[in-house]
């Protein structure tokens, strides 16, 4: 027994380490506290440096220590402890145990989720309805930046999740990192830094029709739940953006029936429009768009296997993601230009960004590899693992993208912007760039 | 109760079918916990009652009358027991996966069953009257569902869809006569029954099998409670009052991925406690006799189906619901005469109902046409009613049938 004892405590000790560890929480304890707004106790507040919440109805809020208490005792100031009128500062829990979808989300869970994470961390969270899906579920969009109910007009990263409903690990990784961003601002220097700096958006659930439907009815569902005229269901939303949609009919169909269904016309759906047109309003330097299956890094052009005019850059970052998720726990990811490393495909997200921007647009499949390992099927168990050697890859990209992007290469074409935005005044949707960003 | 379900061949979506097509989360009248027929279903209807369009607030012709309307057990003879068989029959376009963009049909596909759905007794002693019975009060089955696609004659792809399921009560009424012309009574229901749904699916080529299997056993206790007024001898009325219950469902679930050859199984296990809550129905009911052989009888029930609540594995599930009246109407005319040397009593039944399902969308109704007859010796009778409802509004055509044969013994006479 004694001989076994030794192995044990040092696996014990070295396991942890392997895994890179979310940001720990300060055991200090902190109380959330009113005073009156008067010129008196504003000044003190400004002396001590208080950290604000918020000012309302002539108080201020402020998030004190105990030592911030005995300040304002010492100065006379009287506040009113209002903790208990807030949602409890961390850690936030999880909603997503137990039920039909395991560890994974449903859209009800995720709405719980995002509302806690915005109450438990409103410095930095804000959370947005970017639009209504076809059943009325509301598409949410969590802002984190140091200001995020302000319009700062920083550099923007978009995270987008689930635009296929089966595809449940890609809720878990965005919504993972919107977590991981929010609890590390208040403890990482350097996540402080790039959340300072930026306007990381993330849309966890693209579909939430879909993924409703494949939690309660069939687990293989793919596409939104748009009733089509021929008594059909779904579009296809990874087919249904404006840049070279319905191109031809091998990276996408025109039949109602195909699970690649593009719908009747580019951005029909309003779960496509929603991420349209928060990409639009904001100043992006970067995207992803997960999926699963396959352990693949996708870059344009997904509708033909030609290169676009920064695929040195393109294939660069994918690469040095790749490198990033390996080094976490060994898996590879591949990476490739979409239309020769998986199959063509018109009329995706990652198509469309890059050319309405030129901003690095990547599409990353999540682990299995193969369905032999569970093709859309992920165990609960794997959700942290996939999230942490995602994580590497997604701060770097957000970095590189939002602190240096004229030195990276990855500055967004303002001209072209204005352009696309021009489009959509007059046409409404946006289906053929200049030909020039082909 | 012997259950038979049709098995059906459904074919991919590859025929374009007429008919509007709703979201996901607007099945029509066929979600998963939707008894079979009808949303309303307050208690079962014999022979004698189906054949009168349902009515049976103020008439009372077996053990059965009590269900609805407890203080009939004061209407009944001194001592009756009543047993019976029915054969149902609906027909059903959207349900599970089908026509909701996994498998379609050109048209609605149709689920049957039969077997014994209710036995009773009622007895009266004096001024009180007493009745106990157990009854089939919810089919939840839907038609089997099975495609399969073959390449040179080895299988490629597979799917079976199945579900079945029932709810049972079983009753106990105490009634009193308070007067000659008032009667009152209240009723307890236990409810048992169960729901399992399992989709299997296999993708033969990859060799991958997928496995939802979903049980839920439910159990539940409501009362309701009624009175009868005799306006006159050739006129009463009754009215009745089924409280709000929940019908708790213990759900379990195994979600399974499996892939033998490379030993991956993915599993999702889910243990849950859920809760229907089932709306308040009252209603109204009146029995006229304008000749001694002829009799009229009609119901109106309300049920407050805004306020059904229905959880699914711990989830709140969509179920936008109106309130529903519905009505119904019925004569009956006793013919009797002689045969086998003894006096014989028969009666012909008709009538109609109204049968408003509780969703907005689509706004659908069945209309029955019912009919039927019986025959009554000594103390023995028997009846046969059926009910054949067209359903409007889906715009899908649907129909529901229902036969119930229904044997009873009694002694004494009907009056207290």
């Amino acid at each position: 027994m004694r001989k076994l004892l030794f192995p044990v405590l040092v696996a014990l000790c070295v396991l942890p380490a392997r895994v890179p560890a979310l940001p720990p929480v300060p055991d200090e304890p902190v109380e959330i506290v009113s005073v009156a707004a008067t010129e008196g106790n504003l000044r003190v507040l400004a002396e001590m440096r208080a950290d604000v919440l918020k000012s309302a109805a002539g108080r201020v809020h402020i998030v004190a220590t105990a030592g911030d208490l005995g300040r304002l005792s010492a100065q006379g100031v009287p506040f009113s402890v209002e903790t208990a009128r807030f949602a409890p500062a961390r850690p936030v829990a999880i909603s997503a145990a137990g039920g039909i979808n395991g560890e994974f989300h449903s859209y009800r869970e995720l709405e719980a989720d995002l509302k806690a994470l915005e109450s438990a961390h409103p410095r930095t969270v804000k959370l947005f309805e970017i639009g209504t899906s076809l059943e009325g579920r509301h598409i949410y969009a969590v802002k984190i930046s140091d200001a995020p109910e302000r319009d700062e007009g920083e550099a923007g990263v978009l995270f987008l999740g689930c635009h296929h409903a089966r595809e449940w690990i890609s809720v878990e990784v965005p919504l993972l990192f919107a977590r991981y961003l929010a609890e590390s601002a208040e403890t990482d220097a350097a996540v402080r830094d790039l959340v300072g700096r930026s306007e990381i958006w993330i849309v966890p659930l693209v579909n939430p029709d879909g993924l409703e439907y494949s939690i309660d009815v069939y687990r293989y569902w793919r596409k939104n739940r748009r009733a089509n005229t021929d008594g059909s269901f779904g579009v296809d939303l990874n087919r249904n953006y404006g840049y070279m949609w319905g191109t031809d009919d091998a990276g996408s169909s025109p039949s109602p029936l195909s699970e690649t269904y593009r719908g009747p016309s580019a951005f029909s759906e309003p779960e496509t429009r929603a991420v349209r047109d928060l990409f639009l309003r904001g100043d992006f330097r970067a995207v992803i768009s997960y999926h699963s299956y396959s352990q693949t890094i996708l870059y344009p052009w997904g509708y033909a296997d030609v290169p676009t005019e920064k695929d040195d850059l393109l294939r660069g970052i994918g690469l040095e993601m790749a490198g990033l998720m390996k080094a976490v726990n060994g898996r590879a990811y591949a990476c490739g230009q979409s239309a020769s490393s998986l199959y063509v495909t018109n009329g995706d997200t990652t198509d469309w960004t890059f050319a309405a921007s030129g901003i690095p647009s990547y599409t990353v499949e999540l682990p299995p590899v193969d369905v032999e390992h569970g093709g859309f099927f992920n165990a609960g168990e794997e959700i942290d693992g996939v999230f942490r050697e995602n994580l590497p890859a997604m701060l770097s990209l957000a970095r590189r993208a939002v602190i240096s992007p004229e030195g990276a290469g990855i500055a967004r074409r303002e001209k072209y912007r204005h352009a696309v935005l021009s489009t959509e005044r007059r046409n409404g949707t946006l289906t053929k760039p200049r030909q020039e960003y082909k | 109760m012997s259950k038979r379900v049709f098995p059906a061949r459904v074919v991919i979506a590859l025929l374009v079918f007429a008919g509007r097509a709703w979201p996901q989360l607007v099945m029509g009248q066929y979600e998963d916990e939707a008894p079979l027929r009808s949303w309303n279903t307050q208690g079962i209807a014999l022979a004698p009652s189906l054949a009168c369009g349902g009515a049976g607030i103020a008439a009372a012709w077996d053990a059965s009358a009590v269900l609805v309307n407890p203080a009939l057990a004061c209407a009944l003879p001194r001592f009756t027991v009543s047993v019976s068989v029915s054969h149902l029959s609906a027909s059903l376009m959207r349900y599970s996966v089908l026509n909701t963009g996994v498998l379609s049909t050109p048209g609605p596909l149709t689920d049957r069953s039969y077997g014994v759905d209710f036995g009773g007794l009622a007895v009266r002693f004096g001024t009180w009257a007493f009745a106990a019975s157990a009854d089939l009060a919810e089919n939840y089955g839907r038609p089997l569902l099975e495609y399969r696609t073959e390449a040179q004659g080895a299988p490629v792809y597979s799917i079976r869809v199945e579900q079945t399921g029932w709810l049972r009560s079983f009753n106990l009424t105490a009634a009193r006569t308070i007067s000659r012309r008032l009667d009152v009574g209240l009723g307890f229901r236990v409810l048992r029954g169960e729901l399992e749904r399992t989709i299997e699916e296999t993708f033969a080529a990859d060799g991958v099998l997928i496995d939802d299997g979903r049980r839920q056993a439910f159990s539940g206790f409501c009362w309701n409670a009624g009175l009868t007024y005799a306006f006159s001898s050739r006129v009463s009325g009754g009215l009745v009052f089924r409280a709000p219950f929940v019908k708790k469902a213990s759900s379990r679930s195994l979600l399974e991925y499996r892939v033998p050859s490379s030993g991956t199984n993915i599993a999702i296990a889910a243990d849950e406690q859920d809760r229907y809550e089932q709306p308040w129905v009252a209603g109204a009911g009146i029995s006229w006799r304008p000749t001694e052989n002829l009799r009229v009888v009609s119901d109106v029930r309300f049920t407050k189906w805004s306020s059904y609540k229905a959880t699914s594995f711990g989830e709140p599930k969509e179920r936008d619901f109106r309130d529903v009246w519905t009505a119904a109407v019925g004569v009956e005319y006793l013919s009797s005469y002689r045969m086998f040397g003894r006096n014989v009593r028969s009666p012909l039944r008709v009538g109609i109902a109204f049968d408003p399902q509780p969703m907005k969308i689509p706004n659908s109704t069945y209309v029955y046409l019912t009919f039927g007859s019986g025959l009554a010796m000594g103390r023995l009778r028997i009846d046969v009613g059926a009910a054949v409802g067209r359903e409007r509004g889906s715009g899908d055509g649907l129909s529901a049938r229902r036969v119930a044969m229904t044997l009873s013994y009694d002694l004494g006479s009907n009056q207290p």
